[in-house]
C-alpha cells in the first residue's frame, strides 16, 4: 500500500532535493566552476516549457481532438530552427543593456518608457495567472488522487469546499515558500539564477523520465506495443475518428495553423522562457545545440502522449475518470506503488519548475517595472536617499510572488474548475503572444516607435481581454453570460467569440486573429504616424544594429551632467550593495586608465546606469541616475548629430570624399610623373639626333680625307702628311666624344665606380694645370697660379675632379685669345667650402646663355670660332661629377670682359659623401 | 556563420511549415495503419524526426563550431 505519509514525505524530500542541487550549483559558480555552463543544461532548462500542461494535460487535449494537442510543441520546433537568427539577436541586446525581462526588453527598446514597462507588467501577470493556475490544479488533483491509492477517484471541485481543507490551497501555500526560497535568495545585479537553471535541468530530466516510463508501462505493459493498441483503438469508431484531423475542433486546419502560430509567437516571449533563453543564457554558442537538441526533447515527451490517451479511453471506457489524471489512474489500477509515485513526482517537477520560474520572471517584472517605478515618484518616501535599498527591493519581490501564487490559487478555485488544463494554459499562451510584434518588429526595424507599441500592446491586450478572459469570467458566473450570447449591450457585431459576426474559428484561434492584427496594426501604423524622440532612436538603432556595432555605449553620450565619482557608487551600493558596489568599480578602473582617479564622466555613469538597470529595471534605473546626476538630456537636435543615421551618412559621404581627393592628388602626381617622362624621352630623342649629327662631323671629314687620299696616290708627300693629321686629329676627336658619352650615360644612368677618398684639391689643381700646360703653350697664353693658404681637403674621386678641371682649363684656353690670353686658376677655402675658380679674358659668355652651357651640346655660338672646339658634353659632365660630390658648378661672365667658372666642394669628410653616393 | 548555413536553415524552416501544414498534411489524414500506426501520427512524427536530422546536421559541423568560439571571443 502507498501510505499517504510516504507520498507527502517523498514529495517535500524532492522539493528539499532541487534545494539541494540548486545550493550545489550555486557554489560551483562562485568558485568558477559553473555546472550549468553547457549547450545540454541549456536545453534542458529550455524544456521548463513542458510543464503540467504537457505532463497531464496533453493526455487530456488528445483525447478530445486526437492530434490537436501537438501544434504546441511543432510551434517551438519551429522557431527553434530560427533560434539563431532570432534567440541570438534577443539575447545579445539583452547582454548589452543588460535586460533582466519581457518588460525591461520593450521598455528599453522604445526609448525606456516606464509605461511601456508596466503595460508589460500587468499583461504578463493578468495572462499569466490561469497558467499558474493550472500547476496549482494539476499538483493538487494529482495528490487527491494519488493518496485514494490504490481506488481511482475523482476529487470534487475544490469550490465546493472550505478553503482549508481544500487541498490546492496547502499546495499553493507551500509553492509560496518554495518560490521564495528559491528566487529571491539574493539580489544580484544581472538577475541571472544558476542554482535555479540547476534545479531546472534536472526537473526536466525528471519529468521526461517519468512520462517516458509510463508509456512504456503502458504501451509495452498494458498493451502488446503500438501495433496492439492502436489496432483495439481503431475497432471503436468514435477512437477512430480522434486518427484524423476531424477531431480537431472548428474548422480543422485552420485551427492546425492557428495554434501553431500562436505558440510559435507566446512560445520566446512567455515570461518564463524569456527568462531561461536569454536571461540565464550564459554563452551564445549553446543557442546552436539547443536549435535541435530542444526539438528532440519535445518530440521524445509527446511519443507516448496518444498511446496513454488511447489507453486511458479503452481501459476506464466512461467519464469516470477526468482525462487529464489518465497518466496517473493508469498506473495505479494497473497497482504500480513506484511508477505512480514516479509519475506523480514528475507532474510535481513539471509545475514547481514552471512555478519557480515563472514567479521569478513575474516578480522581477512587478518589482522593477510596476512598483519601484511608483515608489520612487513618490516624493514623501524619499527612496532616492534611502541608503540601503536591497531590502526593500527583495521584500517587494517576495510579496510579488505570493501574489501571484495567490492570484493563481483564486483563479483556479473560481474559474479554473470549468476548463481542461490545456483550454486554460491556452488563454496565457494568447496574451504571452502579444508581446511578440512589438519585440520581433522592434528589433528588426528600426523606425517602430513607442506610439505603436503603445496602440499595438494595448489594443492586443484588450481584444485578450474581451474575446478570453472576460468569457472565461462569464462561464464561471462571476460576471452576466449575456454578453457571450448577444454580444456587448445586445449588439451581435460584439460577440466576444465571434466579432463582426465571423464565425467558423474556435475561440483561441479568433482570439488569436483578432488580437495579432490589432496589435501588429497598431504598431505599424503607430509607428508610421508618429514620431521617435532623440532616446528612441538612440535606442532603436542600437536594438536593431547590435551586430553591427563595435560601441554600444551610444546613449551614454546622452547624460551630460556633472556629478562626483563617489556619489554614483552611493547610489549603486544602495541597489546592489556596498561591496558589490565597490567591486564594480573597482572592475571599471581596472578597465579604463591604470591609477588614475575615477572620472565621473558619461561612460561612468552609463556603466552605473547599466548596473542599476540590471538590479531595478530600464526605467527606474534612468529616473535614480537622473536624481544623482543634475544634468540634463541632450535635444533631438544635439543628439541627432551624434548618433543619427544622417551624421553616419554625412561620415560616410566626407570618407568619401576624401577618398576622391586623395584619388585627384595622385592623379595630379601621376600626371606630373608622366609629363617629366614625356620631357625625358623628348631629351633623350634630341640627346640621340645631337650624338648622331656630332659623330657625323668628325665622320664626315675623316672620310672625305682619306677619300681624296685614296683617290690621289700620287699626291705631294707634304699634303698627304697635312691630310692625314686631319685624319688623326678628327678620328681623335671622335673618341672622345663617344667617351664623354659613354661617361655622360654612366653618370646619368648612376653606374659608374665612385672612389671617394680624401683629395687634396691644391694638389690636384697643380696636376691638372701641368695636364693641360701644353695647350696654353701652344697658344702662349698666360697660365697664373693663385693657391691660398690653409687646408683644401676634401672628400671626392680624384681623377673625376681631376676631369672637371682639366675640362675648365681647357675650356679657358680654347676661349682664350691667342698671344693675349691670360688664365687665372685660384683655390680658396673657407669654414666649409673648398673653391677653385679659372677665369679667363675671352669673349664672355651672355646671361641667357649662362645656364643652357650646362646642358648637353650645348656650346655658346662663337662666329669668329667659325666651329666647335668641343664636343659639349664636358660641361654638363663636370656638372653631374660635381652634383655627386654635394658641390655646384656656375659661371660668372660680363661679355667681352671674359668668364670665371667657378666649383665649390663641401669641406666634409669622406664617409660622409661615401654614404650619399651609395 | 556562412551564409550556406544560413541559407540552409530558412529553406529547412520554409520547407517544415510546409510539410506541417495543410495541404500536404492532409495527405496523410486516412484512417490507415501501417506498421499498426495511424498514417497521420506517423507522418507527422517522422517529419518531425526529419527536421531534427536535417537541422542537427546543418548546424553540427566541425568547423562551423570552430568558427562560433571565433566569432563570440571577438565579441
Amino acid at each position: 500500500m502507498l501510505k499517504d505519509w510516504i507520498i507527502l514525505v517523498s514529495a517535500l524530500a524532492y522539493l528539499g532535493l532541487l534545494f539541494a542541487i540548486a545550493y550545489y550549483s550555486d557554489k560551483r559558480s562562485d568558485t568558477g566552476r559553473s555546472i550549468i555552463a553547457n549547450p545540454y543544461i541549456y536545453t534542458l532548462s529550455i524544456a521548463v516549457y513542458c510543464t503540467a500542461w504537457t505532463f497531464y494535460g496533453s493526455v487530456g487535449r488528445a483525447v478530445s481532438s486526437g492530434i490537436g494537442f501537438l501544434p504546441v510543441y511543432l510551434g517551438p520546433t519551429l522557431v527553434a530552427l530560427l533560434f539563431w537568427f532570432v534567440l541570438r539577436r534577443i539575447v545579445r541586446i539583452t547582454k548589452v543593456h543588460r535586460i533582466t525581462s519581457i518588460a525591461d526588453f520593450v521598455a528599453s527598446r522604445y526609448g525606456k518608457s516606464g509605461l511601456l514597462a508596466g503595460l508589460v507588467t500587468i499583461i504578463a501577470v493578468l495572462g499569466i495567472m490561469p497558467y499558474i493556475s493550472i500547476q496549482l490544479k494539476a499538483i493538487a488533483i494529482s495528490l487527491d488522487v494519488l493518496l485514494q491509492y490504490p481506488v481511482v477517484v475523482m476529487p470534487a471541485a475544490s469550490v465546493t469546499q472550505p478553503v482549508w481543507v481544500d487541498t490546492s490551497f496547502y499546495v499553493a501555500l507551500v509553492l509560496i515558500i518554495f518560490a521564495i526560497l528559491f528566487g529571491t535568495r539574493h539580489i544580484d545585479n544581472t538577475e541571472r539564477h544558476e542554482g535555479m537553471v540547476a534545479a531546472i535541468a534536472f526537473e526536466s530530466m525528471l519529468k521526461l523520465l517519468a512520462f517516458l516510463a509510463v508509456g512504456f508501462f503502458v504501451t509495452f505493459g498494458m498493451f502488446n506495443g503500438f501495433g496492439d493498441l492502436f489496432g483495439q483503438a481503431a475497432a471503436h469508431p468514435e477512437l477512430a475518428r480522434l486518427m484524423s484531423f476531424e477531431a480537431i475542433p472548428g474548422s480543422g486546419y485552420i485551427d492546425w495553423l492557428a495554434l501553431t502560430f500562436l505558440c510559435m509567437m507566446a512560445f520566446l516571449f512567455l515570461p518564463r522562457q524569456f527568462q531561461v533563453l536569454v536571461v540565464e543564457n550564459v554563452n551564445e554558442a549553446h543557442i546552436l545545440k539547443a536549435t535541435w537538441l530542444f526539438p528532440l526533447y519535445l518530440l521524445i515527451i509527446n511519443l507516448f502522449v496518444l498511446p496513454i490517451a488511447f489507453a486511458g479511453l479503452l481501459l476506464f471506457d466512461g467519464a469516470t475518470v477526468d482525462a487529464d489524471t489518465f497518466v496517473l489512474a493508469l498506473p495505479m489500477t494497473e497497482k504500480q506503488q513506484a511508477l505512480a509515485l514516479l509519475v506523480f513526482l514528475g507532474g510535481l517537477s513539471a509545475a514547481t519548475g514552471m512555478i519557480v520560474v515563472e514567479t521569478v520572471a513575474l516578480s522581477t517584472m512587478i518589482c522593477n517595472d510596476l512598483v519601484m517605478p511608483v515608489l520612487l515618484r513618490i516624493r514623501f518616501l524619499n527612496l532616492t536617499k534611502r541608503s540601503n535599498l536591497s531590502g526593500l527591493l527583495l521584500g517587494i519581490r517576495r510579496s510579488s510572488i505570493a501574489l501571484m501564487i495567490l492570484l493563481g490559487y483564486l483563479y483556479f478555485r473560481f474559474i479554473g474548475e470549468s476548463y481542461a488544463l490545456v483550454a486554460m494554459g491556452l488563454v496565457s499562451f494568447a496574451a504571452a503572444a502579444q508581446f511578440a510584434p512589438p519585440i520581433l518588429l522592434g528589433i528588426y526595424w528600426k523606425r517602430a516607435n513607442r506610439l505603436g507599441a503603445l496602440l499595438g500592446l494595448g489594443g492586443g491586450f484588450l481584444i485578450w481581454v474581451y474575446t478570453l478572459l472576460l468569457p472565461a469570467f462569464a462561464r464561471s458566473g462571476w460576471i452576466s453570460s449575456a454578453f457571450l450570447e448577444h454580444g456587448l449591450f445586445g449588439i451581435a457585431l460584439l460577440k466576444p467569440y465571434q466579432l463582426l459576426g465571423i464565425q467558423g474559428m474556435d475561440p483561441y484561434t479568433h482570439a488569436v486573429f483578432w488580437s495579432m492584427l490589432i496589435n501588429i496594426g497598431g504598431i505599424v501604423l503607430g509607428s508610421l504616424l508618429g514620431r521617435q524622440d532623440a532616446i528612441e532612436q538612440v535606442q532603436a538603432s542600437q536594438f536593431v544594429d547590435i551586430f553591427d556595432r563595435d560601441r554600444h555605449d551610444g546613449d551614454s553620450l546622452l547624460w551630460r551632467g556633472v556629478v562626483e565619482a563617489q556619489e554614483l557608487r552611493d547610489l549603486l551600493a544602495r541597489f546592489i550593495g556596498p561591496q558589490q558596489a565597490d567591486k564594480a568599480f573597482t572592475d571599471y578602473a581596472r578597465r579604463q586608465q591604470k591609477g588614475q582617479a575615477l572620472q565621473a564622466d558619461s561612460r561612468l555613469i552609463h556603466y552605473t546606469e547599466r548596473l542599476l538597470a540590471g538590479a531595478i529595471g530600464s526605467a527606474s534605473a534612468r529616473v535614480m541616475v537622473s536624481s544623482v546626476v543634475m544634468g540634463e538630456v541632450l535635444s533631438i537636435d544635439e543628439v541627432m548629430t551624434i548618433l543619427d543615421e544622417s551624421s553616419q551618412a554625412i561620415e560616410y559621404s566626407r570618407r568619401l570624399e576624401q577618398k576622391s581627393k586623395e584619388l585627384e592628388a595622385a592623379t595630379a602626381a601621376l600626371r606630373k610623373v608622366n609629363a617629366q617622362l614625356q620631357e625625358l624621352d623628348r631629351l633623350k630623342d634630341e640627346f640621340i639626333s645631337t650624338v648622331t649629327h656630332e659623330l657625323r662631323t668628325p665622320l664626315t671629314s675623316i672620310r672625305a680625307f682619306s677619300e681624296i687620299l685614296l683617290a690621289n696616290p700620287e699626291m705631294e708627300v707634304a699634303q698627304r702628311s697635312e691630310f692625314l693629321a686631319i685624319v688623326v686629329k678628327e678620328t681623335e676627336r671622335l673618341t672622345r666624344l663617344i667617351n664623354d658619352v659613354l661617361d655622360l650615360a654612366k653618370l646619368d644612368s648612376g653606374r659608374i665606380n665612385w672612389n671617394i677618398d680624401q683629395v687634396d684639391l691644391k694638389g690636384l689643381v697643380h696636376d691638372a694645370i701641368n695636364a693641360t700646360s701644353q695647350l696654353f703653350c701652344e697658344k702662349s697664353i698666360e697660365l697664373i697660379e693663385e693657391l691660398a693658404e690653409g687646408p683644401s681637403m676634401v672628400a671626392g674621386d680624384y681623377d673625376r675632379l681631376t676631369q672637371v678641371v682639366i675640362n675648365l682649363l681647357s675650356n679657358a684656353a680654347k676661349f682664350s685669345p691667342e698671344k693675349s690670353g691670360r688664365v687665372v686658376i685660384r683655390v680658396l677655402a673657407d669654414s666649409e667650402h673648398v673653391r677653385i675658380e679659372v677665369q679667363d679674358n675671352g669673349p664672355g659668355i651672355p646671361g641667357d646663355q649662362q645656364g643652357l652651357i650646362f646642358e648637353k651640346f650645348h656650346q655658346v655660338s662663337d662666329q669668329r670660332a667659325g666651329k666647335p672646339k668641343g664636343t659639349g658634353l664636358g660641361l654638363a659632365i663636370s656638372e653631374r661629377i660635381m652634383e655627386h660630390h654635394n658641390g655646384r658648378i656656375w659661371v660668372e661672365s660680363e661679355p667681352g670682359v671674359g668668364a670665371t667658372f667657378k666649383v665649390e666642394i663641401p669641406n666634409r669628410k669622406a664617409p660622409q659623401v661615401a654614404l650619399s653616393s651609395q | 556563420m556562412k551564409h550556406r548555413v544560413r541559407e540552409n536553415i530558412v529553406v529547412l524552416f520554409i520547407a517544415s511549415v510546409l510539410a506541417l501544414n495543410y495541404p500536404l498534411i492532409s495527405s496523410a489524414d486516412h484512417l490507415l495503419l501501417p506498421l499498426g500506426i495511424p498514417l497521420l501520427y506517423l507522418y507527422i512524427f517522422l517529419v518531425w524526426l526529419v527536421i531534427i536530422v536535417l537541422m542537427a546536421l546543418i548546424v553540427e559541423r566541425k568547423d562551423l563550431h570552430s568558427d562560433e568560439k571565433a566569432e563570440s571571443r571577438d565579441a
